[in-house]
């Protein structure tokens, strides 16, 4: 088990720079689960860690060691494949035993190690199984198992459950979580579902355009963005952005003409920008009826629109509305007898509402509930 | 002829293949494979090729097996029922035996050597570069040139005393030798001509099943602490046992099935130290007009042939499908 640290590592294939500079720590026996869109980074920080990939510059560190020049196989790392890369010509046995094999233990030995590993992730029956003839959870089960047996100081996976249906991804998912908390081995894991990212992670690292955004546990994360990237991107319908432009010290203009007052600490905040966009999560806003003007308060903004779409989620409706010309996304237990094509009336508080700013994205405020 | 064998065994497994697919997609199976839908889909598909390959292939090799019960004297109008004689006739033959012993030394000092050499070439040339590919081209060289003109080119290389060979032997201070003139050295020369022709050719083969192991095997082999040595051992050679298993078949039937350098540079010779079965065929055929002999030949090396390609493909397919 070790603690990570990254300095300043960067990375470009040709002239074009995929890691921008990131600064990383992660702590001895951390979950820490890399996020971002497509393209932005992460399985390349991953490969860098793992010394599949090589630096252009910077410092990762391994517990105390610098890894920088340490080869791969001595970095005591196993890493998790997006397709698990399992041998197709060995046994699951051999497969989970394949890296004691390459440090020369013995077989009896081994057989053991291998038996006990087996035995703690359900596959005792399948050892003399070739992969091809095993389900995707049983593969994905076979690669966990090379992983930990050498017992390495770090786990990398790289988007592992990508491949399973949604069921079976959940029970991957808790199954891992699990293994984690019982192992506590030190482990980055990458993935593009923001849901596994919130369940599993202690902490979890945004990342985007090969810049770490923001690094925080889940629920701090999305309660607190630190910009307009971040906040789109947790939180699922993602949260609600409205363009407003600064009428006076503590009042904004809404492009309908509606005007609303800031609580202080937001008004302070802003000092001098001209032009803030309002972020909104979906579950802030309220359909309200039409006659309860008593929800009508001077930190609330309050507007009526058609609903397009109604999504059931069960307990909870996903109702999707507009304001002005853009689409909103509203979540809510009591929909308030809404209907599709219907006019409803919407409403909600400052109070929840994130400050952005229109120029560079970074969010001004603490929500006033959390600050 | 033999390649040919091969390759309609192969469409008829796909055949099967593409069956056995078509009923699986059906609800159930309930038909008897050989008369549902796909079956006879695939037969029409296959019959035109088939057609030829019984007409030109299939028929002759029956012909050619009756053939090896009879004799017929030259000049004599009636075919005469000998049963095993010309078997016995042959193998009675030394020139036959001989010819058996330096095929099977030609092949054994052939085939392996150009395969190792193929796939080390494979090996150092997997990936792709303007350099690497100049390289792949000129190792790939030698098997465009047909191989009798590869032979008349390596009579200058071999040539007592002013040939290439010798030539630069001669600096440094070794004596010429008669490189296709003694008995001793003769087939050995034509054995070295015939891996330098080979060996590219089984490096293209050897390339394109390096090419199709992923990355990502090599990478967790890294990361599980494999050197160079093991991953080669663990990780490419099991991967590529298809492969090496179909290149193998390959020389092997091209170790019997060319002489072409034989007639060039040796006629046999000297001594039928060079002579191949084939050859020997050849020989019994057009020279001495032992037709009877040269047919019972070609039944057995035919036969060898066919045993030596069914059992190396069915090894080969049974050698696991590497798609998980
Ligand atoms: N070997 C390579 N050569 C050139 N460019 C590469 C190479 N590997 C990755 N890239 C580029 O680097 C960028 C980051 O790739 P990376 O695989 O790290 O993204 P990612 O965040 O893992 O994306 P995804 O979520 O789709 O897996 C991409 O723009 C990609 O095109
Ligand atoms: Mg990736």
């Amino acid at each position: 088990m070790a603690s990570i640290e990254f300095k300043q590592i960067c990375k470009s294939y040709g002239n074009i720079s995929v890691i921008k500079g990131i600064d990383l720590e992660i702590k001895d026996g951390e979950l820490v689960v890399f996020v971002g869109p497509s393209g932005c980074g992460k399985s390349t920080l991953l490969r860098l860690l793992a010394g599949l990939e090589e630096e252009d510059s910077g410092s990762m560190y391994i517990g105390e060691t610098l890894v920088n020049s340490i080869a791969p196989k001595d970095r005591n790392i196993a890493m998790i494949f997006q397709n698990y890369a399992l041998y197709p010509h060995m046994t699951v046995a051999e497969n989970i035993g394949f890296g004691l094999k390459l440090r020369g233990m013995n077989k009896k030995k081994r057989a053991r190690a291998v038996d006990e590993t087996a035995s703690l992730l359900g596959l005792k029956h399948l050892l003399t199984k070739q992969p091809r003839q095993l389900s995707g959870g049983q593969r994905q089960r076979v690669a966990m198992g090379r992983a930990i047996i050498r017992n390495p100081e770090v786990f990398l996976m790289d988007e592992p459950l990508s491949n399973l249906d949604a069921k079976l991804r959940n029970q991957m998912r808790i199954e891992i979580r699990k293994l984690q908390r019982r192992l506590k081995t030190t482990t980055i894991f990458v993935t593009h579902d923001q849901i596994e990212a919130m369940t599993l992670a202690d902490r979890i690292v945004v990342l985007n355009d090969g810049k770490v955004q923001q690094v925080g546990a889940p629920s701090k994360l999305y309660s607190s963005p630190v910009n307009k990237f971040v906040a789109g991107f947790l939180g699922s319908p993602s949260i609600n952005f409205i363009h407003a432009r600064r009428t006076g010290d503590n009042e904004l203009t809404l492009p309908d003409g509606q005007c609303v007052l800031l609580p202080m600490d937001q008004a302070q905040i802003l000092s001098d920008l001209r032009e803030v966009e309002i972020g909104i999560r979906p579950e802030q806003i309220n359909i309200v009826k039409k006659s309860d003007q008593t929800a009508m308060e001077k930190n609330t903004i309050t507007w009526s629109s058609s609903v397009s779409l109604i999504e059931s989620l069960g307990s909870e409706k996903l109702v999707y509305s507009f304001h002005g010309e853009h689409e909103v996304a509203i979540k809510t237990t009591n929909s308030n007898g809404a209907l599709e094509g219907s006019n409803i009336q919407l409403s909600f508080s400052m109070n929840n509402a994130h400050l952005f700013a229109l120029n560079d994205g970074r969010c001004l405020s603490p929500v006033a509930g959390n600050a | 002829m033999m390649v040919d064998a091969c390759h309609l065994w192969l469409a008829m497994r796909k055949v099967k293949y593409m069956a056995d697919n078509v009923t699986a997609r059906g609800k159930k199976r309930l038909l008897k494979p050989f008369y549902n839908a796909g079956y006879i889909k695939a037969w029409l598909y296959l019959a035109p090729a088939l057609l030829f390959l019984i007409l030109f292939t299939y028929y002759p090799m029956v012909q050619v097996l009756w053939d090896s019960f009879f004799l017929k004297e030259y000049g004599a109008e009636k075919k005469l029922f000998v049963a095993f004689d010309n078997y016995r006739r042959l193998f009675a033959d030394e020139d036959f035996i001989t010819a058996v012993k330096n095929n099977l030394i030609y092949a054994i000092g052939t085939v392996i050597p150009s395969i190792v050499i193929g796939f080390g070439f494979a090996l150092s040339l997997t990936q792709s570069s303007r350099f690497k590919n100049c390289i792949r081209s000129l190792l790939f060289f030698p098997t465009l040139v047909p191989l009798v003109a590869a032979a008349a080119l390596w009579i200058f290389i071999y040539f007592p005393g002013i040939g290439l060979l010798d030539y630069y032997l001669a600096k440094l201070g070794i004596q010429s030798t008669d490189w296709l003139g003694d008995p001793d050295i003769a087939l050995y020369s034509l054995m070295i001509l015939t891996i330098w022709k080979n060996a590219g050719f089984y490096m293209l083969f050897f390339i394109a099943g390096l090419q199709g192991i992923g990355e990502e095997y090599y990478e967790a082999a890294s990361l599980e602490g494999a050197g160079w040595w093991q991953k080669l051992r663990y990780v490419t050679l099991p991967l590529l046992a298809p492969t090496s298993a179909f290149v193998f078949v390959i020389a092997l039937i091209h170790v019997f099935t060319h002489v072409d350098h034989v007639i060039v540079m040796t006629l046999g010779g000297p001594m039928g130290s060079t002579n191949l079965v084939l050859y020997y065929i050849y020989q019994n055929a057009h020279e001495f007009n032992d037709l009877a002999k040269a047919t019972t030949a070609t039944v057995l090396s035919v036969m060898v042939l066919l045993a030596i390609s069914f059992f190396s493909i069915r090894t080969m397919e049974r050698g696991i499908h590497y798609e998980s």
